[in-house]
C-alpha cells in the first residue's frame, strides 16, 4: 500500500539509508567484513528467523499478534525429532511436521475467532502450552543423529558459492508474500481486516476465514522454519528457538509493519532483515556476545515504533494541509 | 458503591476460595505430607514473591495494559542488589530494600514512558524492555562478577534474615504481602488516584476529555508495578539466596495467569486485588503440589499454559453470560 | 483559530447571557465544536479573547474552565462503565477526608443522591449502579448530573437528543427547564430545529468558520434559520417523485430474535421506500441488521423476490442484493484508513478479481464513475477516506452500494449528523434509486424525514411492528401514538 505514505519521507527510504550506513560502519570497524560473500555466508544462522518474519508480517497486518511463534517452532521441531526417532523416513517426518505447524496455527485461530478473545492473550497462553508440550515430550533430552542428506541442506552452500542452501527459500517467500499482500484480492482483505474488522464484516468479508487462513499459513511457515533449524543445528532440545519472539517482531516492525494492523509491506521487511543481519554479523565478528543482542533488538524495536509514529505524525499534518486546499 | 461491588466480586472470590479448598483436599489425599507445616511455610514463601509481582501486574492490567518485563526486571533487580551486597557486605538490609524499590520504580517508569508517551503498545514495549533488562543483567554480571552466579555464601546473614524470621508461627514474608496488599487496597479503592486508574482503564477517551491526567495515571500505574517487582527482586535474592542471569525468566506468564484467574479483565477497568491474591495462592498450590504428587516437573510449563487458557475461557464465558 | 491547513474559527463572536438557553447552529465543519473547545479550554485561541463575567480568561486546560463553572456534555458519553454512577459523577473531585486523602464514601453517596434528587431523577437512577448497566438515556442524565457536581454556571450540550427517544426528549426538556430556574445558562448545539425552537431563547448561526448572526428565537423562523446556515435557499429537502411500484422484492414473515424483536412481518415492493419509525432502542436497527445477516434470527422467514432465503452473514445478504448503510459510518460503514476506491468496491471484490489477482485499474475506473455520479469531492479516489469531509464520507458510505446488483438498500439514520446540503443530496439520491426500481428500507428518528420520504411507514415499538401506515395516513401524531404506547 504505497499510498499510505503520501509525503516524500517513506519508511523504506529510511531503511535503505540505514542499511547503507550499517554496511559502511561494518566495513570501517569490522575486519574482513565488507564483501557480499561474507554477508551471505553469515546470514546462514538467521534464515530461519527471516522465514518466520514472513509469517508475522501477514499476522500483524491482519491485526493479530502472535507470541506463540517460538512455542510452535519448538513443538514442530519436537514432533519432527520424535517422528525421526521412531524411524519414520525424513520426507514423511517433514510432511507430518508441516501439518503439525499448520494445525497449531489453526488452533490459535479457532480460539481467537471462536471465542472472540484478543490474539495477544490467546497466544500468550498457547505459547506456554506448545513449548510446555515440547518439554513434556522430550524432557531434558536432545534428539540428534539426523542423516547427512538432511543436515546438508541446513549447513551447506550452493556449490562453488558462499550462498547458504537455506537461502533458496527466500526468493520464493518474498515472491509469495509480495503476491499475497500486493497483488491478490486476499491481500486487500488482510489489510481491510487489520484496519477495521467490523466494517470489513459489514462489507461482506469473511473475517473469521481471513484470520484462520493467516494463522494457518503462519503455522505452516513456523514448522518450515523449524525443519530448517533442525537441519542446520542437527539436534532438537525443548528449549530450541527460545527468545525468537523479540527478534522477529523487532525485524518486522523495523521493516515498517505496524503492530496495530493495516500497514506494512514486504520490501520494508526485506530491507530490515538485511540491515539487521548485517548488523548482527558485524557485531558477531567483533566478538560481541549473543546475549547482548537482546538489548540491541529491544532498542531497535523501540526505536522503530517511535520513529514510525513520528513520521506518521508529520505525514498526517502534511496531508491535512493538502486537504484544506482541496476543500 | 462498596455494597454493589462487593456483592458482585465476592461471587468470584467465593468461587476461588472454594476451588482452593477443593484443590487442597485433592492434593492432600494424593500426598498427605502436603499438609505439613514445612510444606505450608514453603508454600507461603513461594506465594509471597509471586503475589507481590502479580499485584503490580494487576495494576497495569486494570489500565488495559500489560507488562511482560516483570520477570526479567525482577531478575535484574535481584542481580544488581546482589552485586551491591557483594561490594558492601555490611550494607543494611533496609538500604537494600530501598535500592530495590527505587530501581524497580524507575524501570517501571521507563515502561510507562514508552507505553504512554512513546505510544508503543504495552505488549511490545515490555517485550522490548524485557529483553533489554535481561541483556543488562548479563552485562553487569559479566562486568562485575565475571559471569558467575550469586550464591548464599555471599549474602550477609542479616540480609537473609529479612525473609526468614517467623512471627506468630508464620513466615514474615506473608506479613510483607499482607501489608503491601492492604496499602494498595487503600490506594486503589479509597483514593482519587486509584479510582482514576480504573477510570482510565475503563474508558481512556472519557478520562482525557474530563481532564484526568491520564499520562500521570498510566505512568504511575507502570511505576507502581515497577515498585512491586523491585521489592520482589530484593526479597527473591534474600529468600532464594541466588541471582542469576536468567532469574525471573518466564515469571511474567505466571503473574498474568494469576491476575486473570483473579478476575481482572484484560480489557481493563475492573478487578480486585484480593482476587489476585487468591489466584496467586491457587497457582502456587498447583505448582508446589507437582513435586509432592511426583508429577514430572516438565509438566510445569504446559500446565501453566493450560491454566491460563482455561482462565481466559472461563472469564470469557462469565462475561458473555452476564451480557445476556 | 488555525489548525494546520485550516481556519477552524475566523473572527468569531459569541455572547451568552445569564439564564438563557442559547442555541448554536451550523453545518458540519462550521466551527461549532471548535468554538466549544475554546470555551471549555481544550484549545487556546490564537487570536481574540474570551471573557467570563466580563473578566478576561485564558484557560490552559479543561479543568480550569470546570473550576470556573463551565461544564460540557458531549455526544460521546464520557462515562466509565465499570464505575458506579456516584463515582462517575465525582471522578475528578472526590470528597476526601483524613490525612491520606481517603475518599469519603458516605459524603459521596449523600452528595450524589442530593443532586439526582434535585434534578428529579433519583427515581430513575441509582447512584450505586454501575454505569455500564444503564440505558443510553439514563447515561445522558448522569452526564447532566455530573454538571451539577461542580456548581456549573454554564452547561454546554452537544446534540443532547441525538440518541434519545421522543419520550426521553420530553423528559430532558423538563430537566432543562428546571436547570434554567437555577440561574444556569445553557449553550445548546443542535441540528434539530424542533429542539431549537422548543428550548432556545436565542440562536446564533455559524457558517464556514465564520459568525453569521444571532437572533431571538421569536424573531426568526425555520426556513430563515436554515437559509442562514446554508447561505442559500434549500427548496426541497424532501424531494418526492412519483414512482411506479413493481413486484414484491422483500418479504419478512414472523422474524424473531429473543429479547430484541418478535414477529416482525412486512414487505417492500420494488421502487418503494418503507420508513421505519420508532423510539431509539425500539429494535429497528437490529431488525435491519438481521436482514443484512449481522444477527441471526431465532425464527421467521425472509423471502427475496418470492424465494425463501437464509441469510447467515453479510456475505449472503450482499450476494442476494441487499446493501446496508450503517448509522455509525466511521466505525461500521467505512474503513477510514483505506482509499476511497477500496471502500467503494470492498463488498464486491470478487468482481474485480481474476485468478486471485486484484484488478486495480478496473476498480479505479469504476470508482471514478461512482465518484462523478454522487459528486464526491476529492482530488483522487485513491485518497484515504479519513481526509474527506463528513458529508463526503457519508456519500462514499452510500455510493458503494450503487450497483446494478443492489435490489434492497437499508439506510440507518442516513442523514444523522450531516449538514443540510448533503442531507438534500442524499434524499435526492434516494429518490433516484427508487426510480430505478431499488427498494429502500429507511430507519430514521427524524419524523419530518420519515414523513417526507416514505411511501409507507412501519412504526416499531419495543421490538414489534405496531402499525404500518400509508403515506396519506401518516402524521407525526399517529406515528408517535404507536411508537410510545
Amino acid at each position: 500500500m504505497r499510498f499510505l505514505f503520501f509525503a516524500n519521507i517513506t519508511w523504506e527510504k529510511i531503511l535503505l539509508l540505514i542499511l547503507i550506513m550499517v554496511f559502511m560502519l561494518n566495513s570501517l570497524f569490522v575486519p574482513y567484513y565488507f564483501s557480499l560473500e561474507n554477508i551471505l555466508a553469515l546470514s546462514q544462522s538467521y534464515i530461519e528467523l527471516g522465514v518466520l518474519g514472513f509469517a508475522v508480517i501477514l499476522l500483524l497486518i491482519s491485526g493479530n499478534i502472535d507470541i506463540s511463534i517460538a512455542g510452535i517452532v519448538a513443538f514442530s521441531a519436537t514432533i519432527f525429532a520424535i517422528c525421526f526417532s521412531f524411524g519414520i523416513p525424513i520426507p514423511f517426518c517433514i510432511i507430518i511436521t508441516l501439518i503439525t505447524g499448520t494445525l497449531c496455527g489453526i488452533l490459535n485461530a479457532l480460539l481467537i475467532v471462536g471465542f472472540n478473545i484478543p490474539s495477544i492473550i490467546v497466544t500468550l497462553a498457547t505459547m506456554s502450552v506448545f513449548r510446555g508440550l515440547s518439554y513434556v515430550l522430550l524432557k531434558d533430552d536432545a534428539i540428534y543423529g539426523f542423516p547427512k542428506s538432511f543436515t546438508y541442506f541446513g549447513t551447506g552452500y550452493i556449490p562453488n558459492t558462499y550462498v547458504p542452501l537455506e537461502l533458496i527459500v527466500f526468493p520464493f517467500l518474498i515472491l509469495i508474500t509480495w503476491f499475497i499482500l500486493h497483488q491478490s484480492t486476499f491481500g486487500k482483505k488482510i489489510y481491510s481486516v487489520g484496519l477495521n474488522p467490523e466494517a470489513s464484516f459489514r462489507s461482506g468479508i469473511n473475517v473469521k476465514q481471513v484470520n484462520i487462513i493467516v494463522f494457518a499459513w503462519a503455522g505452516f511457515l513456523y514448522s518450515l522454519a523449524a525443519i530448517l533449524l533442525v537441519s542446520r543445528i542437527g539436534s532438537v532440545r525443548p528449549n530450541i528457538a527460545t527468545g525468537y519472539e523479540l527478534e522477529i517482531i523487532a525485524t518486522v516492525v523495523f521493516g515498517g509493519t505496524a503492530i496495530f494492523g493495516g500497514y506494512g509491506n514486504v520490501w520494508g521487511y526485506v530491507l530490515a532483515f538485511l540491515t539487521l543481519v548485517s548488523m548482527r554479523s558485524g557485531l558477531a565478528l567483533l566478538n560481541v556476545p549473543g546475549q547482548y543482542m537482546a538489548i540491541i533488538f529491544g532498542l531497535v524495536l523501540i526505536f522503530s515504533i517511535l520513529a514510525n509514529n513520528f513520521i506518521n505524525q508529520i505525514n498526517e499534518k502534511k496531508i491535512l494541509e493538502k486537504r484544506s486546499k482541496d476543500g | 458503591m462498596n455494597n454493589k461491588i462487593i456483592s458482585f466480586l465476592s461471587h468470584r472470590i467465593f468461587v476461588l476460595i472454594a476451588m482452593i479448598i477443593i484443590l487442597v483436599i485433592f492434593v492432600s489425599i494424593g500426598a498427605p505430607q502436603f499438609l505439613s507445616e514445612r510444606t505450608f511455610h514453603n508454600l507461603l514463601n513461594n506465594l509471597s514473591i509471586l503475589a507481590i509481582v502479580s499485584l503490580g501486574q494487576m495494576i497495569v492490567m486494570v489500565t488495559a495494559g500489560i507488562d511482560i518485563s516483570v520477570g526479567t526486571a525482577m531478575g535484574l533487580v535481584a542481580m544488581s542488589v546482589g552485586l551491591l551486597i557483594i561490594e558492601y557486605p555490611n550494607m543494611n538490609p533496609i538500604i537494600a530494600i530501598l535500592i530495590g524499590m527505587i530501581m524497580g520504580t524507575t524501570m517501571g517508569f521507563v515502561n510507562g514512558l514508552l507505553v504512554v508517551k512513546g505510544k508503543i503498545v504495552a505488549l511490545i514495549a515490555t517485550l522490548a524492555t524485557m529483553n533489554i533488562f535481561r541483556g543488562i543483567n548479563v552485562l553487569i554480571n559479566n562486568i562485575f562478577y565475571e559471569g558467575q552466579y550469586i550464591g548464599a555464601e555471599k549474602l550477609s546473614t542479616e540480609f537473609k534474615n529479612i525473609t526468614r524470621v517467623e512471627i506468630l508461627g508464620l513466615p514474615i514474608m506473608i506479613y510483607y504481602v499482607l501489608l503491601i496488599y492492604l496499602i494498595f487496597y487503600f490506594v486503589l479503592h479509597h483514593t482519587r488516584f486509584g479510582r482514576q486508574i480504573y477510570a482510565s482503564g475503563s474508558n481512556i477517551d472519557a478520562a482525557n476529555t474530563l481532564g484526568i491526567n491520564t499520562t500521570k495515571v498510566l505512568i504511575g500505574a507502570y511505576s507502581m508495578c515497577g515498585l512491586m517487582f523491585g521489592i520482589a527482586g530484593v526479597l527473591y535474592l534474600s529468600l532464594y539466596t541466588s541471582a542469576q542471569t536468567d532469574t525471573g525468566l518466564g515469571f511474567e506468564f505466571i503473574t498474568i495467569t494469576a491476575v486473570i484467574i483473579g478476575g481482572v479483565s484484560v480489557f481493563g477497568g475492573s478487578g480486585i486485588l484480593w482476587g489476585v491474591l487468591l489466584g496467586t495462592l491457587f497457582m502456587t498450590i498447583i505448582t508446589d503440589s507437582l513435586n509432592i504428587l511426583k508429577i514430572s516437573p516438565f509438566w510445569k510449563m504446559a500446565l501453566n499454559g493450560i491454566m491460563l487458557l482455561s482462565a481466559i475461557l472461563i472469564n470469557h464465558y462469565i462475561e458473555t453470560r452476564k451480557k445476556k | 483559530m488555525q489548525f494546520p491547513g485550516t481556519k477552524a474559527l475566523d473572527d468569531v463572536d459569541f455572547k451568552l447571557f445569564h439564564n438563557e438557553v442559547h442555541a448554536i447552529v451550523g453545518e458540519n465543519g462550521a466551527g461549532k465544536s471548535t468554538l466549544i473547545k475554546v470555551i471549555t479550554g481544550v484549545h487556546k485561541p490564537q487570536s481574540g479573547k474570551v471573557f467570563l463575567n466580563k473578566k478576561l480568561v485564558q484557560w490552559s486546560s479543561p479543568i480550569e474552565s470546570q473550576k470556573n463553572g463551565i461544564s460540557a456534555i458531549y455526544q460521546d458519553p464520557t462515562l466509565f462503565g465499570e464505575l458506579s454512577v456516584a463515582e462517575n459523577m465525582f471522578i475528578t473531585n472526590f470528597p476526601e477526608k483524613n490525612l491520606f486523602n481517603r475518599i469519603d464514601w458516605e459524603k459521596l453517596l449523600a452528595e450524589s443522591k442530593r443532586i439526582l434528587q434535585d434534578l428529579n431523577i433519583l427515581n430513575i437512577i441509582n447512584p450505586l449502579s454501575k454505569v455500564k448497566d444503564l440505558s443510553i438515556a439514563q447515561k445522558q442524565l448522569v452526564e447532566i448530573a455530573k454538571a451539577f457536581t461542580i456548581n456549573s454556571k454554564i452547561i454546554i450540550m452537544d446534540e443532547p437528543t441525538s440518541s434519545l427517544s421522543a419520550n426521553e426528549v420530553k423528559n430532558l426538556f423538563k430537566i432543562i427547564e428546571e436547570i434554567k430556574k437555577r440561574n444556569v445558562s445553557i449553550i445548546l448545539i443542535s441540528h434539530k430545529t424542533e429542539d431549537i425552537f422548543s428550548l432556545a431563547d436565542r440562536v446564533s448561526v455559524y457558517r464556514d468558520s465564520k459568525y453569521i448572526i444571532t437572533k431571538k428565537i421569536e424573531e426568526i423562523n425555520k426556513d430563515q434559520l436554515i437559509s442562514h446556515m446554508v447561505g442559500r435557499e434549500i427548496k426541497e429537502l424532501y424531494p418526492k417523485k412519483e414512482v411506479n411500484f413493481g413486484k414484491l422484492i422483500l418479504e419478512v414473515e414472523n422474524l424473531s430474535l429473543k429479547n430484541v424483536f418478535s414477529n416482525i412481518s412486512f414487505n417492500i415492493k420494488s421502487g418503494e421506500i418503507l420508513g421505519f419509525a420508532g423510539l431509539v432502542g425500539s429494535g429497528r436497527s437490529e431488525i435491519a441488521e438481521t436482514i443484512f445477516g449481522v444477527n441471526k434470527p431465532d425464527s421467521g422467514k425472509i423471502k427475496i423476490e418470492g424465494k425463501e432465503v437464509k441469510i447467515n452473514s453479510p456475505i449472503d445478504a450482499i450476494n442476494l442484493g441487499i446493501g446496508f448503510v450503517s448509522e455509525n459510518r466511521m466505525e461500521h460503514g467505512l474503513i477510514t484508513n483505506f482509499p476511497i476506491r477500496e471502500n467503494i468496491i470492498l463488498h464486491k471484490l470478487k468482481y474485480f478479481t481474476k485468478n486471485f489477482i486484484f484488478k486495480s485499474s478496473n476498480a479505479y475506473k469504476t470508482t471514478n464513475e461512482i465518484k462523478d455520479q454522487l459528486k464526491i469531492k476529492t482530488s483522487d479516489v485513491l485518497q484515504l477516506v479519513k481526509f474527506l469531509s463528513g458529508g463526503n464520507q457519508q456519500k462514499v458510505a452510500i455510493s458503494k452500494w450503487l450497483d446494478s446488483n443492489a435490489k434492497i438498500l437499508v439506510f440507518d439514520e442516513p442523514t444523522k449528523g450531516v449538514d443540510v446540503a448533503t442531507k438534500a443530496a442524499i434524499h435526492e439520491f434516494m429518490g433516484e434509486l427508487v426510480s430505478r426500481g431499488v427498494s429502500v428500507l429507511m430507519i430514521s428518528s427524524e419524523l419530518p424525514e420519515i414523513l417526507g420520504m416514505s411511501d409507507r411507514v412501519a412504526v416499531v415499538q419495543s421490538g414489534k411492528i405496531k402499525k404500518i401506515l400509508n403515506r396519506e395516513d401518516a402524521t407525526q401524531e399517529n406515528i408517535m401514538v404507536e411508537a410510545i404506547s
